[in-house]
């Protein structure tokens, strides 16, 4: 018999705030939280702003001496990872940990370690290669160390499906759970922002080239949207078979009732011209959740504000959908933290999460005028309040990755 | 704590390069610098695990421009024994 999957813990460092409730908080407010980039020289850029973290002390969540050495992605995630475990009233190595997993997904991992070495290899050779290279660097190590910290002893695992990563660890941990396999997961998802990544996302023509207002750069399904903004942080969700979050009186965000993942098998970048990977993902997910398209009461678009991609999400959603696209309120909060790539997908699914525990819709802000092409209700520039009781959330990456979640509020 | 037998105070002058190691041992171990005396112990005092003492090494080796061998630095009980491997090493490069 399949289990039930609880979220009982939510954790969040993003452009907007530093913990899940501030962030929200700020969502819902409509904030941008894209700025000039100041971490490193952007000079030489083409695109020169983002959605950063400032103001985190990462020597909370990990030792000091880690701290010090590590990616910001390891701080994203040892920060989200920590605050998520917290918030389930979960500690450190306590009773409910051995029967807990961990899968935390990302794009790059720690990509600035490999960066940085790389120049010391270039220029004074390899045995000047720091030792922390590989265990810094590498894209499991996110959650290799909150299993460590935490004393989690069941699967530990990680993801990589580009800007799906958050998304596809959460989906691929509610299925063990469900499957019973484990009792409780540790799953989401962080990258940072890096040097090399900005300026090869620069390369590829996929970035917002709005340096002049940076707040007004993330505007998807906005005609006069041009491209992406970076974001980064970390977001982490525990997920719970039901029976054991009710046994220990755990808080209850939601319920997942679906999660669907497809391959475009199309192109490395692009999105197929039909929508059909991203209607496939959403279907599965959907009938997987057994519920209708006139049961969903909220969409969490992928809309990373690329001129393509937005208006592909519209077609397959219109696919899946039908007519009842018109009646359902669908936002892109990335409008609002920029694209956060691997961590993404798990604080959208926070934000689904929030807005049914509060019954109040985030915005897509930067809605001067609405596409052509993208003519449904996106929850323009203001929050709505608004009862709901099912939400979909899509993420999407390079690669083909198409990965659509449900949620129901309990 | 050990005694300080060491060749690190020269008379009363302190030795400038165990003031360089105490400065390198403090940054990358993340420890006050005053807590850093000859006779303090990696593994013991300062929790030296083998990647950073891999890191240490490397350290060492930028600032002082000698090679530390991974059989020396895994000989290195206390921070006294750094001083006078270091000590060592450039009095044989003066040579």
């Amino acid at each position: 018999m399949n289990r039930r999957v609880v979220v009982t813990g939510v954790g969040v460092v993003s452009p907007l705030g530093m913990n899940a409730e501030a962030t929200w908080a700020n969502a819902i407010a409509g904030k941008s939280g894209i700025t000039q980039i100041s971490r490193f020289d952007v000079s030489r850029h083409s695109s020169r702003i983002g959605g950063t973290i400032t103001g985190l002390s990462p020597e909370k969540y990990m030792p000091a001496r880690l701290a010090s050495v590590a990616d910001p992605f390891l701080h994203y995630c040892a920060a989200a990872g920590s605050m998520a475990l917290e918030d389930a009233g979960i500690g450190p190595h306590d009773k409910f940990t051995g029967d807990m997993g961990v899968c935390m997904g990302s794009s790059a991992g720690g990509q600035s370690i490999f960066e940085e070495q790389q120049k010391s290899f270039l220029l004074e050779g390899p045995a000047r290669v720091s030792a922390l290279t590989v265990p810094l660097g590498i894209v499991d190590m996110g959650g290799g160390f909150i299993s460590i910290k935490f004393g989690l002893l069941g699967p530990n695992h990680c993801v990589v499906s580009a800007c799906a990563s958050g998304a596809s660890a959460i989906g691929e941990s509610f299925e063990m759970i469900r499957a019973g396999r484990i009792d409780r997961m540790l799953a989401g998802g962080a990258d940072a922002i890096t040097p090399l990544y900005l300026a090869a996302f620069g390369a590829a023509k996929a970035l917002s080239l709005r340096n002049n207002s940076p707040e007004k750069a993330s505007r998807p399904f906005d005609a006069g949207r041009d491209g992406f903004v970076m974001g980064e942080g970390g977001a982490a969700l525990v997920l719970e078979d039901l029976a054991s979050a009710i046994a220990r009186n755990a808080k209850i965000y939601g319920e997942i009732i679906g999660y669907g993942t497809t391959a475009d098998a199309h192109h490395l970048t692009a999105p197929r011209p039909d929508g059909a990977g991203a209607q496939r993902a959403m279907v599965n997910a959907l009938r997987q959740a057994n519920v209708g398209v006139d049961d969903v009461g909220y969409i969490n678009a992928h809309a990373t504000g690329t001129p393509l991609g937005d208006e592909l999400e519209v077609i397959a959603l219109r696919k899946v959908f039908g007519a009842h696209i018109n009646e359902i309120p669908v936002s892109s909060t990335k409008s609002m933290t920029g694209h956060m790539l691997g961590a993404a997908g798990a604080v959208e699914a926070a934000f689904c999460l929030f807005a049914m525990r509060d019954g109040i819709l985030p915005p897509t802000v930067n809605n001067e005028q609405l596409d052509k092409n993208c003519q449904i209700d996106v929850v323009p520039n203001k929050a709505r309040e608004q009862d709901v009781a099912i939400s979909l959330s899509n993420s999407f990456g390079f690669g083909g990755h198409n990965v659509s979640l449900v949620f129901k509020r309990m | 704590m050990h005694d300080d037998t060491t060749t690190v105070h020269n008379g009363d002058r302190p030795n400038a390069n165990f003031t360089a190691i105490q400065n390198i041992c403090a940054k990358l171990l993340r420890v006050e610098v005053t807590s850093i005396l000859p006779s303090t112990r990696l593994v013991e005092d300062l929790d030296v695990d083998s990647l950073f003492a891999a890191e240490l090494a490397l350290a060492l080796e930028k600032n002082f421009s000698v090679q530390i061998g991974q059989s020396d630095m895994a000989s290195f009980q206390n921070v006294a024994q750094i001083v006078d491997f270091i000590d060592g090493r450039l009095k044989a490069k003066l040579k």
